[in-house]
């Protein structure tokens, strides 16, 4: 068996990466609006299976921008905003970098995959064709779209856009799905990215008034709640996602944002079957 | 700092109603009946700029329709006017206000899909979240020719931000009307701007304004 040994200078000079990654501010939008589109997608595996996995940013890695450690597997992900990437130009080429991790990884007897995210989409594919022999089977180049603020992510990346709308409620509207999103990278943006549980994430999202965080709890208004509801003339409503979602006539329509089931909806029901409103009027303010 | 336009210079009413919000013993009677007022003076430059056939949708929160709102639609010359009223919660999630949003809760939107003109006024135009959020969910549904962004007092960087915020192809229809532009914040507060948190000087109490419906969409509401 071959034992790969990582040099001393590569920790030397991975110690010097370390303190000076993610500098600039468009490097930093971008790593963070890329785990937002990770934290997403595992959002969206999760509800349909639970991992049991954790993200970090920034971590003790070669490929250090963030790493996704699920069930025994690992993925790093290497960002670059800037079209500038090349594997093999520079002090320290992106090359040397993946092929340390990619050895640190054997060493570890670790299921591992190697991420290259670029910006632009002709970096993608000529820096997938250009990949060198040693990370062929390892390493993949990704595109993920720069954009400068979260609500034009949603708006020109459709992948970023379709992560979140999975997790929200159906035909949520884009202000509802830049909440979400907002929400993810606040959260984020306040932990230390340092083996974060996928699992408490998600429960810790999925419980946020304001987040339109969708779920299926098999939460139901009461049913006397319902009857006052469906007698007043020209409003209509669904529990969509968890939520209430109501219009009335042709002009009026809303969202309320407490899932039912909790207890704010649940103050909701108890006003309602208190007042018996009879007409929207009536209704109107509860709705609040 | 606070920089007057040259439309506000040419009226001395204009300056004097901005003192009036800006001061804070001004009672919320007399604070509503001066956004009414401003309304009215953005109108008359609104006026100038389109014609009576065109078909015009005048956007707001509901915080902001009975007042300077009205002040606009009851002064618009146009002959097809329509509202489109907005209740937002803004908040900064984790307690990080550079990361503030404002999703909307409910909307009473009388919908022109052949909309020639938009109108989105605004109390002050400041961190631009809530305007940005109603303007982008309105043009996700109409394609106006022009959009006009009409606030009595803007923050200084409000206008560049909210341009950025959007393709060329919207944005190049942005006419800004304002008539004052403030460059001090502190703690969140534009100085003068409009003299502090707008809920509590209208008179709502702010954790209950959403639970407030306006007397305009009430009245349109029930004609329409």
């Amino acid at each position: 068996m071959r034992i790969f040994k990582v040099p001393k200078t590569a920790y030397t000079y991975l110690a010097k990466k370390l303190t000076g990654g993610a500098a600039n501010e468009k490097g930093n939008k971008y790593e963070n609006f890329f785990a937002v589109y990770k934290i997403a997608g595992l959002f969206n595996l999760h509800k349909k299976s639970p991992q049991h996995g954790s993200v970090s940013g920034q971590c003790n890695a070669f490929i250090d921008d963030f790493m996704i450690d699920n069930q025994g597997e690992r993925q790093y992900f290497q960002l670059k905003s800037s079209d500038k990437a090349t594997w093999r130009n520079g002090k320290n080429p992106l090359y040397s970098d993946f092929i340390w991790q990619s050895f640190i990884e054997r060493m570890g007897r670790r299921r591992f995959k190697l991420y290259l995210v670029v910006a632009d989409q002709n970096k993608k594919n000529k820096l997938n064709s250009e990949k060198p022999w040693g990370l062929k089977r390892c390493a993949e180049v990704l595109h993920f779209p720069y954009h400068d603020s979260l609500y034009r992510q949603i708006k020109g990346d459709t992948a970023f856009r379709e992560e979140l709308r999975k997790l929200s409620y159906a035909g949520a509207a884009e202000d509802k799905l830049e909440a979400l999103g907002t929400f993810i990278l606040g959260r984020w943006g306040a932990t230390d990215k340092t083996n974060i549980s996928i699992k408490e994430f998600y429960e810790y999202i999925s419980n946020l008034n304001l987040a339109f965080f969708a779920s299926n709890d098999g939460n139901y208004l009461s049913e006397s709640t319902v009857v006052i509801l469906n007698s007043i003339e020209g409003f209509t409503f669904t529990i969509n996602g968890g939520y209430l979602v109501w219009k009335f006539g042709s002009f009026d329509s809303g969202i309320m944002t407490y899932k039912v089931g909790t207890d704010k909806m649940n103050a909701f029901e108890r006003e309602v079957q208190e007042l018996n409103p009879t007409n929207f009027n009536q209704l109107e303010p509860l709705l609040s | 700092m606070r920089k007057l336009t040259d439309i506000a210079k040419q009226d001395e009413t204009i300056p004097f109603y901005l003192s009036v919000l800006a001061d804070k013993t001004t009672q919320p009677e007399v604070y509503r009946d001066t956004f009414y007022a401003l309304g009215e003076k953005l109108a008359l430059q609104i006026n100038k700029h389109i014609d009576s056939k065109v078909k015009v949708l005048l956007a707001c929160t509901n915080e902001d329709a009975d007042w300077l709102s009205k002040g606009i639609f009851d002064h618009l010359l146009s002959d097809y006017k329509n509202i489109a009223v907005f209740w937002n919660v803004r908040t900064a999630p984790s307690e990080n206000y550079n990361l503030m949003i404002a999703p909307i809760t409910k909307q009473y939107v009388e919908m022109q899909h052949d909309c020639d003109t938009l109108i989105i006024c605004k109390s002050i135009i400041f961190t631009s979240c809530v305007v940005r959020t109603n303007l982008n969910h309105l043009i996700n549904q109409i394609d106006p020719r022009r959009i006009i962004i009409a606030a009595p007092v803007i923050f200084k960087s409000a206008e560049r931000t909210l341009r950025c915020e959007f393709d060329e192809s919207i944005s190049k229809k942005f006419d800004f009307l304002y008539f004052a532009e403030d460059d001090q914040e502190v703690d969140g507060e534009v100085i003068p701007g409009i003299g502090g948190d707008i809920y509590s000087r209208l008179g709502f109490n702010k954790d209950e304004k959403n639970k407030f419906t306006p007397e305009i969409v009430k009245s349109r509401r029930a004609v329409l």
